[in-house]
């Protein structure tokens, strides 16, 4: 059965009708974090939300590749031929082998991100240039993975839903001796920032930096601030509780501006 | 195709390998494998991540390059693959009675240098 048929029930379904097609194609995810999943002949290629940093975002500020290097490359497979991953290869930036890990780690850590807001609605579109890919997965490994992914981090800490909202703070126990990379989300964790947030700051992966703080807190080492009420509608509710008990009167309903037949201005009732 | 399977086929070219895979070391994720009798990427993680914290705690950081375990009939080696960013870890299964244990480390070793530059 194709997708054009039929509306999908979910995500994942649309996904699955667009491999069966083999389409190119971009799927923009409304929501919260939301995003694009991208899809060449049907596979996951790539995964770009705000939820989570992408292969150049992690590449680049692990200090794995110079700002300048890496725009050269981009600008090179822009004006010519061939893929940035021979491109990096042939500059000697990176093996064609890291930059496919990069892709994918980013790949399945935008689908973890994407997964942990509501996708209420989506759009396929067609699709746009990708520079930073590489390999293709079929959606139902990263609907399996990300799904493993979500569990994990409900085991590790409660609701991962709830952790991608948490600005965690470390607490006053004193650190033991951690492995570098538990040391500098312990570091970066103070207070104001989400694990999004620690994932940028360090170029490290979403889900990556969630385990980490799992294990922080298994040490007592981090702890969290009440997480912010889910996003949605402002509230409008008044901050201080007031004290007025009951509703005011509704104002009396004001006459509709009525139409004078024959002449082009407004009555001046209506303009007053 | 991918690079990273293409490249870690070269290695079951070793006498006595019989699968290889490598993996990210914290999320578990495969990046690739080539070759049978896989093992569970996620428990090799869980596996190295016992064994690195430790020898951190017990003030050995960073030394840890290797985990051997050996059964009646093969080997599970779980090589850690450091580079700027998370590292990887490169798993082989071996044949215990045709495989040389040396050389299967030197040429993951090797493989591990030439993926991370």
């Amino acid at each position: 059965m194709k997708a054009a048929n039929t509306v999908p029930r979910n995500l994942p379904a649309l996904l699955a009708a667009l491999h069966e097609e083999e389409r190119d194609a971009a799927v923009t995810v409304e929501g919260t974090p939301g995003g694009v999943i991208h899809l060449r002949r049907g596979g996951v290629v790539a995964v770009d939300t705000p939820g989570a940093p992408s292969a150049e975002s992690t590449l680049l500020k692990s200090g794995r590749v110079e700002d300048s290097a890496w725009a050269a490359a981009c600008a090179a497979v822009g004006s010519g031929g061939g893929t940035l991953s021979e491109e990096v290869s042939r500059r000697g930036l990176l093996s064609q082998e890291e930059f496919e890990v990069s892709c994918t780690a980013a790949l399945f850590d935008g689908a973890f991100a994407l997964a942990l807001g509501a996708a209420a609605e989506w759009e396929v579109r067609e699709p746009s240039r990708l520079l930073v890919a590489a390999r293709a997965f079929p959606p139902h490994l990263v609907t399996s993975e990300t799904t493993r992914r979500l569990a994990v981090v409900n085991e590790l800490w409660g609701s991962a839903t709830d952790l991608a909202r948490t600005r965690v703070r470390r607490t006053k126990a004193p650190a033991a001796r951690l492995l570098p990379r538990h040391a500098a989300v312990l570091e970066a964790a103070n207070g104001r920032r989400t694990p999004r947030d620690i994932a940028f700051a360090l170029g490290r992966g979403t889900y990556a930096v969630m385990l980490d703080l799992a294990h922080l807190r298994s040490l007592g080492l981090v702890g969290q601030d009440a997480p912010p009420p889910p996003p949605g509608r402002p509230s409008t509710a008044p901050r201080v509780p007031d004290a007025r008990t009951e509703s005011p009167e509704p104002a009396a309903p004001a006459p509709l501006p009525q139409r004078s037949p024959g002449t082009h201005q407004p009555p001046r009732s209506a303009t007053a | 195709m991918s690079s990273v399977e293409t490249s870690l086929g070269g290695l079951l070219e070793l006498p006595g390998v019989t699968g290889v895979m490598l993996i990210d070391s914290v999320t578990g994720l495969t990046y690739g494998g080539a070759g049978t009798n896989a093992p569970d990427p996620v428990e090799c993680g869980r596996i190295t991540a016992v064994v690195g914290n430790g020898l951190n705690a017990a003030g050995a950081q960073g030394e840890l390059e290797s985990i051997v375990i050996t059964g009646s009939d093969r080997q599970l080696v779980i090589a850690t693959v450091p580079r700027q960013g998370d590292p990887l870890l490169l798993t082989a299964v071996l044949e215990r009675g045709r495989a040389n244990l040396a050389l299967v480390l030197r040429r993951l070793n090797n493989y591990a240098a030439e993926v991370t530059g």
